[in-house]
């Protein structure tokens, strides 16, 4: 006999003041869809609506709830964090789980039950999953507390926001709002592509149920409109100053209403760019379509955005919108919208003066908006979360599972490899028991923060003890280079299992091992000898016919990236060495390309997440390099996707150079490797790069590529057999 | 497993002098000499062997000393510093008797009394210089009797008599494992040992109180499964199970032999790293810190548990 199915739906979010909000709305207009359409509600398995009774269920939300049919409503008394005591959240999650367990116990045994929460990073909630449930779902509405970490959650890391990544990871299946989110949980955590679905979104109000009513605001002139908030990834002052230039151009003919709260200071910081702003404040939603319907266009000039709703606002009330070229906003649209860099003003005064001077150009763009509201639609988003719902298969939680060790640098420092590592837990944590150790470089700053240490356990390197080691099915050391990695090669040696290395010379490690008094002289190994010790070893190219050839893999994005227009042959050098000694053979190449034909045809960027010395200052201003230091994942990864060619400086088949080649080639950049020996072939290459076109050949695919399961896969084969 | 407070070591001298001495001598009993001692019991460097049946001299610098080590340490002979013709009788005294240690404090009286000994003739087992002031002058005529320096805590500077075989690590082992505690951290834990029992009442009187109540809502079912994983808990403390995290293997150090044993130079090198660490690190295991873990995570969840029948 056929199992009932049930789909279970964490409503919680509507309980707290966030239901106001984006996510609020989100969840809300997804719910009327999925609830009013009749073809859907058919095609739905019995839906349930949980709200938690330890919070607010206000009148307003029960004539809400009242409005969707067909659904039941469930109230459990849940726990909620308790903000004077940290820890309370991971306490009150483990709670919740068991009521919820519990609660599948009494009234749903036997039952298919698919779990979906509808908002993970909740003030007032701790949202979970029950362990019973056979489906686990979530939607996923930014990254940007981790993408803008120094701002929101500084390297020490909020527990508040981390600790709930352990409800993230245990999820089958994540219901990101547009790709640019999709493609970014895959960037920053890994997340594999078949486990991540665009659902879309669309603009807040469908326009049968909209009223117009004009806000108590200074409006005298034509206005622009630019629906904004007082957070720095919202662009503001860029936004201000571009549109004093064009209204200046324009004889002060418009002013520009600025929706959403900002503080007197905000306030007097942008009045002083441009007096022909005014503050809106925080507006109802009629108030804000009325300022859609009056504004002779919209201006949106933000870095980041998850859906960016008020581009689809703009739409719907047919106005023009001059926005940032940014992946969000490529992916509604690559020709609806005047784009411009969110970092060049002279670029939006030319948008804002193409946008109501050139009207041809207007008609043109706006032939888009049909299709475009076609796509996002309300009923289109519930329409993929139930066909994804019940398309995919349940799948059972495995009940024993390997235990592995993973020994690589760590995820905090500034190389790829740690970060590579760790990322790899989302897509095997399913099939292994994964525990991290990890190895820190002296007097090497953090430039991540550590989310691993909130999933699953994480150690010191050296709490790996003999006792440890006899406890894991298997050990994976993951070798960067000998300021990353002494100790893993060491332990590796003393401590056998599967060593992955570039083909990166492990002498100089050992050495340093010896003459920091860890190993005597008599002792030092060679190269082979290290490698020879492993049970298994895996590098990028053969040298002593003792290893296995290997090439390493990041989950592929599961979103294309939309390119965007190259403006002029951007290069971008990224370093991460551990030493500023390494920076000489940047140095090098840029005097060699600036002293060459193609000299100052390229823009040159040379991006790092260390702060630069004084001397690469120097030569950078010499040269006029565009110097970008301290920088974190998102502000590197951002500024690589805007640039036209990556030059990776160092050992070509060291696993460093091949993850950050794996990571250019994922944002659609070509690729050169810069030899420090002979900066005149890189020259060379550079050369023939910008004549064909900014196109290159990607030569060296061979070897076959490895992701962390497939070397666990091969570890075990190898134990067992 | 150490599970039992009776299995730790009490230290009561402020840079574990004590139990330096009994792992450089290897005996934790014998006579002992305390120049400069100060209190019977807090700070002091001879209580450790006092408890252990030692009896010793104490030479105190002020009155008030003298007066609470009569009274604390009655076994033992005090003597103030000022009485020089008691010091020259006991002087002959200790050359007839065999010395385990003497220790002499870094203050001019105590360093001017010492230059007085005889070290050849009196032959401690260990001598331990207080570093300081002018204790650096005493050490040529300490090594005019044919001692050694052994070892130097940046505190105290330890001797050895030449013909002894000084094995360092594998008695430092012993001075700095996790199983020494120092005596205010016994005194602590005690005072939480008291706390943890009065929760468990509180914790019980809630127990009953559910008992007799039917089950109505799953707060009730929740709660009381958390009260019987809290009363295992408590019980495990209370009944001398306190430190449930402690495994002695994970943190005593290996015998030197054994390590000497393993003929493999790198896994050699990742046994004594990893060991280093783990003596490092003795704040982790500490009793202190793991009772204080188990105290507080018992009083939220009786808070907690509290609240959620109050709402009930």
């Amino acid at each position: 006999m056929a199992r009932e199915r049930v789909i279970i739906i964490d409503c919680q979010l509507l309980q707290t003041k966030a239901w106001h909000r984006g996510m609020g709305k989100y969840t809300a207009r997804v719910l009327e869809a999925w609830t009013q359409d009749k073809g859907l509600a058919r095609r739905t398995p019995r839906i349930l609506l949980l709200f938690n009774e330890a919070l607010p269920f206000s009148n307003e939300l029960a004539d809400f709830t009242k409005s969707l049919p067909g659904s039941e409503l469930v109230f459990l008394r849940l726990g909620v964090p308790n903000y004077d005591d940290t820890h309370t959240v991971s306490l009150e999650q483990q709670r919740n789980v068991a009521i919820l367990d519990e609660y599948l116990a009494q009234n749903h045994p036997g039952s298919h039950v698919s779990f979906l929460i509808t908002s993970l990073f909740l003030d007032e909630a701790c949202p979970v999953f029950p362990t019973r449930a056979h489906q686990k779902s979530i939607i996923y509405y930014d990254l940007i507390p981790l993408m803008y970490v120094k701002k929101y959650l500084g390297y020490g890391a909020s527990e508040q926001f981390f600790t709930r990544f352990s409800v993230l990871y245990q999820s089958d299946v994540v219901f990101a709002i547009s790709e640019t989110v999709a493609n970014d949980l895959t960037t920053f955590l890994g997340f594999p592509g078949e486990k991540i679905v665009n659902i879309y979104g669309a603009s807040n109000q469908s326009p049968d149920k909209r009223r117009a009513a004009r806000p108590d605001c200074a409006i005298d002139r034509p206005f622009i409109l630019m629906p904004t908030g007082g957070d720095p990834r919202k662009n503001n002052e860029q936004g201000v100053r571009a549109f004093a230039l064009f209204n200046e151009r324009q004889q002060n003919k418009y002013q520009l209403v600025l929706t959403s709260y900002f503080n007197d200071e905000q306030k007097r910081d942008l009045t002083a760019i441009c007096d022909s702003i005014v503050f809106s404040g925080n507006v109802s939603d009629d108030e804000l379509w009325w300022l859609y319907q009056h504004s002779e266009g919209v201006l949106f000039p933000s870095e980041y955005e998850g859906l960016g709703m008020p581009v689809l606002e703009a739409i719907d009330a047919g106005k023009s919108v001059a926005c940032s070229d940014i992946q969000v906003f490529r992916e509604i649209s690559t020709d609806a919208f005047f784009m411009f860099s969110p970092y060049s003003i002279d670029e939006c005064v030319f948008a804002l003066e193409a946008m109501l001077g050139d009207a041809e150009a207007v008609t043109a763009k706006k032939r888009f908006y049909k299709h475009i509201q076609q796509t996002y639609t309300w009923r289109h988003t519930a329409e993929v979360i139930v066909s994804e719902l019940l398309r995919r298969e349940l799948r059972p939680q495995r009940k024993h599972k390997p235990r592995v060790a993973i020994v690589c640098p760590h995820i905090c420092q500034p190389t790829e490899v740690g970060l590579w590592a760790t990322n790899q837990y989302s897509s095997i944590a399913h099939d292994y028991d994964i525990d991290y150790y990890y190895e820190s470089a002296p007097e090497t700053p953090i430039v991540r923060p550590s989310h691993a240490a909130f999933v699953t356990n994480t150690y010191s390197i050296f709490e790996l003890t003999e006792e440890r080691y006899h406890t894991y099915d298997t050990v994976i050391y993951v070798y960067d280079s000998a300021a990353f990695s002494r100790f893993t090669l060491l332990a590796a040696m003393a401590l056998p299992g599967v060593l992955v290395v570039g083909n990166t010379d492990t002498r100089e490690a050992v050495k340093g091992l010896a003459s920091e008094g860890y190993i005597r002289r008599s002792d030092i190994p060679t190269h082979k000898e290290v490698l020879s010790r492993s049970l298994l070893t895996l590098a990028t190219a053969d040298i002593n016919n003792v290893r296995r050839r290997f090439m390493p893999t990041m989950p592929t994005l599961p979103y294309e990236i939309k390119p965007h227009t190259p403006v002029s042959n951007k290069i971008i050098i990224p370093l991460a060495g551990a030493d500023p000694t390494e920076w000489g053979g940047a140095v090098q190449l840029i005097r060699a390309i600036r002293a060459s034909a193609i000299g100052g045809g390229v823009e040159i960027c040379l991006a790092m997440q260390r702060k630069a010395d004084s001397a690469l200052e120097k030569v950078t201003d010499k040269y006029s390099i565009n110097l970008r230091d301290d920088l974190t994942d998102h502000e590197l990864f951002s500024l690589t996707m805007r640039s036209d060619l990556c030059v990776i400086i160092g050992e070509k088949k060291s696993l460093h150079s091949q993850l950050v080649k794996l990571r250019a080639h994922s944002f659609g950049l070509s690729v050169v490797f810069g030899s420090e020996q002979n900066p005149q072939q890189t020259v060379l290459d550079i050369t023939e790069w910008v004549k064909s076109g900014n196109i290159i050949q990607s030569s060296d695919s061979q070897g076959s590529s490895y992701d962390l399961r497939m070397v666990i896969d091969e570890a075990l084969k190898q134990k067992k057999g | 497993m150490a599970n039992n407070l009776d299995d730790f070591i009490v230290t009561y001298a402020p840079a574990r002098e004590d139990t330096t001495v009994a792992a450089l001598a290897g005996k934790a009993t014998g006579s002992y000499i305390d120049i400069g001692a100060d209190h019977p019991i807090y700070g002091s460097k001879t209580k450790f062997f006092y408890d252990r049946g030692s009896r010793g001299y104490n030479i105190t610098l002020t009155k008030y000393s003298e007066t609470i080590f009569r009274h604390g340490r009655s076994g033992d002979t005090t003597v103030h510093v000022e009485d020089e013709e008691r010091i020259a009788q006991l002087h002959k005294e200790w050359q007839k008797t065999p010395v385990l240690c003497l220790f002499v404090a870094a203050d001019e009286k105590s360093i001017a009394l010492a230059k007085m000994i005889d070290w050849a003739a009196v032959g401690p087992a260990v001598i331990a210089l207080a570093t300081g002031g002018q204790s650096s002058r005493l050490e040529k005529a300490v090594r005019q009797a044919e001692y050694q320096l052994a070892l130097d805590s940046g505190k105290t500077r330890y001797f050895l008599h030449q013909s002894k075989d000084i094995q360092l690590n594998r008695r430092l082992d012993d001075v700095y494992s996790p199983r020494v505690v120092h005596y205010q951290v016994m005194l602590h834990i005690a005072s939480l040992r008291s706390k943890v029992a009065s929760l468990r009442g509180v914790v019980s009187v809630q127990n009953d109180m559910l008992d007799s109540e039917r089950e109505v809502t799953i707060d009730d079912v929740r709660f009381r499964r958390l009260l019987v994983l809290m009363l295992k808990k408590i019980d495990a403390s209370v009944q001398g199970l306190l430190l449930p995290a402690i495994y002695r293997d994970d943190i005593t150090p290996e015998p030197q032999e054994k390590l000497a044993a393993a003929s493999d130079p790198y896994l050699f090198a990742w046994r004594s790293i990893t060991q280093q660490y783990g003596r490092s690190l003795p704040g982790r295991w500490h009793p202190r810190r793991i009772v204080h873990g188990l105290y507080s995570r018992s009083k939220r969840l009786v808070r907690n548990g509290i609240k959620t029948i109050r709402r009930a």
